[in-house]
């Protein structure tokens, strides 16, 4: 074995530069291959944060038919009480909010929305909306029903801050109600269909106009300090308060959820067409090394080289390609998604694109290391099955054939 | 007793819709000890008649028996393992694996044996002695002249202590100075050690050594004496 290991060895490097080619065209795949891989994991993972602490928090909690029907009527059972609860655990953030749809209108534009009625200091520090607001100016005390839209909205409705725009809505008794709001700032979000959907009211205001006491709310979102929290929490909430539905954010955004799954599950196909591209590079070289030694092979065979140790031997020079390359386009790899996954990519260009899709600019590449053992195991199962053939050609030799003389 | 020995031995080629007999009802016995050189035209069959005896090829018809053994009865994988252990082979074109240095490559028949890395290295630096290339023995075959790759093959043709050596046409591709030290080594060895050598060969300088000729000619012995 030993002796085969030595022979096959010093085999491949008889023909350096196309054992070099092999090589690095592995190097490059690999590479290739875990590298879209972790900066595909980075756009789902910066996605899923981004949505958590900008939207949906790690955990809601509603009135059990809010989620079907979002009708004023379905308040939180016990919003009081909660609000006691939260006072007492102080280790989470939490905002209690009003929510709504109505119709947002200006001379110029009218056009459905959701009505966000919020505690300004709460949805500060839970949602960083605050930091958000480009002109004008966040939510406060002071005024008569101040309003926050998003950019993409004030473009539609051509306003901007100080304007008046007119909210229409339902309220407790079906009756339509409309108000007058001021703008007092325009704020942006990662994504832009939530610009355009959103607008936020104090919960104070939005109260009053549905007739609703103003200890009274549709929804209280959590967001906690640890991701691990999420399912305990859910559960301990749910055990104090009965009466109200909590919901996690992968029951809130199932896709979101998902989408490690199936993004992993789509990576690892991709690699495999890549290593199955790869893999018939190797074969060619193989075959060729078979093919151009025919001669010494049936000298090896002639002298007395059982036909289980030239198919060995083949195989062993096709593995160490593999054992040569797989190792060095993992450790390129890794490098290169550790290099990257403090700094990011920024991809401003295609910043527009990006914020439909709800996430930012700079793209931070991260990989399960789960993932670099498949991709070694994808390597070296591919190799062994490429090895195969040419060893195969190598065993049908006849020595006869091939040396023509003894 | 004979070591080998071929009765009504044939071996036939298709050629289109004729057939070619390369090897045409040969009886031949060879005895241990022997330095025989077979002999006769380009075509003439001699090669056939080596493969065949080598267990290279299979004959159309006959027998081949080596040290009693009917040979043309082994499977595929009977036959490389009986060549490793009986039979020593050296080529035309010398035919050393290029990867290995002159020890490793006398070695490796005895790796395939399975003997003993001491008994290896004992044996092999024995036999690169004895053909003279004590010296060369860490170069790999590209670094050694033909006559020196020759005698390299010859030490490996001997390393599995075979029954008897197979050299066909041996010194096609050498120099009269390396035929000479060649044919020199063989025959000490054969004189010496008693191994039994079976040529096949057109070089009149391996005509004159030989002890015994047997000429060949359309697949058919002419001639076979003793001189």
């Amino acid at each position: 074995m030993k002796v085969l290991l030595k022979i096959a060895w010093r085999n491949i490097w008889r023909h350096r530069l196309r054992s070099l080619v092999v090589i690095i065209s592995i190097i490059l795949g690999i590479w290739a291959g875990i590298f879209v891989s972790a900066f595909s994991f980075g756009l789902n993972d910066q996605r899923k944060v981004s949505m958590i602490r900008n939207q949906i928090s790690h955990l809601q909690v509603h009135n059990p038919r809010f989620s079907e029907d979002q009708s004023v009527q379905h308040l939180l059972a016990n919003s009081p009480k909660l609000e006691e609860w939260t006072k007492q655990n102080t280790d989470a953030q939490y905002a209690f909010r009003m929510k709504t749809m109505g119709m947002a209108a200006t001379a110029h534009y009218g056009g459905g929305v959701q009505i966000i009625g919020i505690r300004p200091e709460q949805e500060a520090s839970l949602t960083g909306l605050q930091s958000r607001v480009d002109s004008g100016s966040y939510l406060d005390d002071e005024g008569r029903n101040p309003i926050l839209i998003g950019a993409a909205l004030a473009e539609k409705l051509e306003v901007k801050p100080g304007s008046k725009v007119i909210l229409s809505f339902s309220d407790e008794e079906q009756n339509l109600v409309s108000a007058s709001f001021k703008v007092r700032g325009l704020y942006h979000d990662v994504s832009s269909q939530i610009e355009k959907m959103q607008v936020f009211v104090r919960s104070s205001d939005l109260q009053k106009l549905l007739g609703v006491q103003s200890n009274q709310f549709h929804e209280l979102a959590i967001l906690l300090q640890d991701d691990a929290q999420v399912e305990a929490q859910a559960q301990a909430i749910a055990a104090a308060f009965p009466n109200e539905k909590v919901e996690s954010w992968k029951e809130l955004a199932p896709e979101l959820a998902y989408a490690d799954e199936i993004m992993s599950q789509a990576l690892y196909f991709v690699i495999g067409i890549i290593m199955l591209a790869l893999s018939f590079g190797i074969i060619n070289t193989m075959l060729m090394a078979v093919l151009e030694r025919r001669k010494e092979l049936g000298v090896l065979m002639s002298v007395g080289m059982s036909k289980r140790r030239v198919f060995a031997m083949i195989i062993l020079e096709t593995l160490f390609l593999a054992l040569l390359s797989g190792p060095m386009g993992i450790i390129a790899a890794y490098l290169s998604v550790s290099g990257t996954a403090e700094t990011g990519l920024n991809l401003a260009m295609f910043s527009d694109g990006l914020a439909s899709y709800g996430i930012g600019t700079i793209i931070y590449p991260v990989l399960p290391n789960s993932f670099y053992f498949g991709t070694s195991a994808i390597v070296f199962i591919m190799t062994l099955l490429a090895a195969l053939y040419p060893a195969r050609h190598a065993l049908k030799l006849n020595p006869v054939e091939t040396m023509r003389t003894l | 007793m004979s070591v080998i020995e071929t009765q009504n031995l044939s071996r036939v080629y298709q050629d289109g819709d004729s057939e070619i007999h390369a090897v045409d009802k040969i009886d031949l016995s060879v005895e241990a000890g022997e330095f025989t050189a077979i002999i006769g035209p380009s075509g003439s069959g001699k090669t056939t008649l080596l493969n065949l005896i080598g267990g290279l090829d299979n004959p159309t018809s006959g027998t081949v028996t080596v040290e009693g053994k009917p040979i043309h009865q082994l499977k595929d994988n009977e036959l490389i393992n009986f060549r490793l252990q009986h039979i020593g082979f050296v080529f035309q074109a010398y035919n050393l694996i290029p990867v290995l240095s002159a020890r490793e490559n006398v070695e490796f028949i005895m790796l395939l044996q399975g003997q003993s890395k001491q008994e290896r290295e004992s044996r092999a630096k024995e036999l690169l002695q004895a053909v003279g290339l004590e010296q060369q023995m860490h170069k790999r075959p590209s670094e050694l002249s033909g006559g020196q790759q020759q005698r390299v093959a010859v030490a490996r043709a001997l390393a599995s202590k075979p029954s008897f050596v197979l050299a066909d046409e041996p010194t096609a591709n050498l120099d009269s100075k390396s035929t000479e030290d060649l044919l020199d080594i063989m025959h000490k060895l054969n004189k010496e050690e008693g191994i039994t050598f079976l040529f096949s060969t057109h070089d009149q300088r391996v005509i004159d050594r030989a002890e015994r000729l047997i000429y060949v000619e359309d697949g058919k012995i002419k001639s076979d004496e003793k001189q």
